[in-house]
C-alpha cells in the first residue's frame, strides 16, 4: 500500500499489524485443534521483527531505496510488505510424537485476541479522527 | 494467507475429531461386556485415529483418519453358564478397561471445550474488525 494523504504510515501498519494477527489465530487454531494428532509439531507465527523493519522503513528512520541518479524519484515507504513466517517447534513433546503445548496455545490465544481488539480500536479512533476532519471542516 | 474464516473450520475439525474420540468411548463403556459384536466375537474396543488436513499455508486442520479396532485377545472370565462360553467354561469379555476410557473421555472434552475457547477468540476478533466500521 503506498502511502497517501489520507492512507499515511498510521493506517498501513494497523493493517498490517490486523492481518498478521488474523494469521496467528489460524495458527493457534491449527494448534489446539491437532492437540491430538499423533507426530504434529507445534508452529508459532513470528512477525514482529519483520514489522519494526518495515516501519522503520516506512517512517524514513531505517534502510530507504537509494537515490543514486538524478532521475530517481525518492521513495520514502515500503517497497515491500513484511513477510511473516512460520516456524515448526522443536521441542520435545509427548511419546507420540506430539509437542503441542495447550497451556502457551491459550496464552497466545489471549495475547493474539487483545493485540487485535486494540489495533481495531486504534483503526477505528484513526478512521474517527478523518471523519471528523471531513465532517466539521 | 489464512483468515479469521480459516481460523473457524480449523476449530471446528478439532471439535469435530474429539467428538468422534467421545463417540468411540462412550461405545466402549456401553459394550464393556458384549460378547457378540459384529464379527462374531466379543466387541472390538474402538479407538479413532487422528490425521492432520491441510487447510491453508501453515495451516493444519484435523480428522479422523479411521477408527481402529482393538484386535488384543479379550479378558477370560470363568462363567459356565453363559451362552458364549467354551468348553473349558470360559467367556472372553471385550477388552476394554474403564479407567483408560474415563481417561479417553476427560481429555477429550478437555480438547473441545479448548477448540470452543479459540472459535470464541475468533469469534470476539470478528466482531472487532466489523466494529472498525462503525466508527
Amino acid at each position: 500500500m503506498s502511502s497517501s494523504l489520507l492512507f499515511d504510515h498510521t493506517l498501513t501498519s494497523l493493517h498490517r499489524g490486523l492481518n498478521a494477527r488474523q494469521e496467528r489465530q489460524s495458527i493457534v487454531a491449527a494448534n489446539v485443534a491437532n492437540v491430538d494428532t499423533p507426530g504434529y509439531k507445534a508452529r508459532a507465527l513470528h512477525f514482529e521483527a519483520a514489522l519494526q523493519r518495515a516501519n522503520a522503513v516506512a517512517t524514513g528512520s531505517g534502510e530507504r531505496l537509494a537515490v543514486t541518479q538524478e532521475g530517481h524519484l525518492p521513495v520514502a515507504g515500503d517497497p515491500a510488505p513484511p513477510r511473516t513466517h512460520v516456524t515448526v517447534s522443536e521441542a520435545d513433546g509427548r511419546v507420540d510424537g506430539n509437542n503441542v503445548s495447550l497451556e502457551r496455545e491459550m496464552a497466545t490465544l489471549a495475547q493474539n485476541g487483545i493485540e487485535f481488539n486494540a489495533l481495531s480500536t486504534l483503526t477505528r479512533k484513526r478512521l474517527g479522527l478523518m471523519r471528523y476532519a471531513l465532517m466539521n471542516g | 494467507m489464512s483468515n479469521l474464516f480459516t481460523a473457524f473450520h480449523v476449530s471446528a475439525s478439532g471439535m469435530s475429531a474429539q467428538r468422534a474420540r467421545i463417540n468411540a468411548t462412550s461405545s466402549n463403556i456401553a459394550n464393556i461386556q458384549t460378547t457378540r459384536g459384529e464379527d462374531g466375537g466379543p466387541y472390538r474396543r474402538m479407538d479413532p485415529v487422528f490425521e492432520t488436513v491441510k487447510m491453508d499455508d501453515d495451516v493444519y486442520g484435523v480428522e479422523v483418519a479411521e477408527v481402529a479396532r482393538d484386535q488384543e485377545p479379550g479378558r477370560q472370565v470363568f462363567d459356565p453358564g453363559h451362552p458364549d462360553a467354551n468348553e473349558e467354561g470360559y467367556v472372553e469379555l471385550p477388552n476394554i478397561n474403564l479407567v483408560e476410557e474415563m481417561v479417553n473421555m476427560i481429555t477429550a472434552q478437555r480438547a473441545y471445550e479448548a477448540n470452543t475457547s479459540v472459535i470464541d477468540s475468533t469469534k470476539k476478533m470478528a466482531r472487532a474488525a466489523l466494529g472498525i466500521a462503525e466508527g
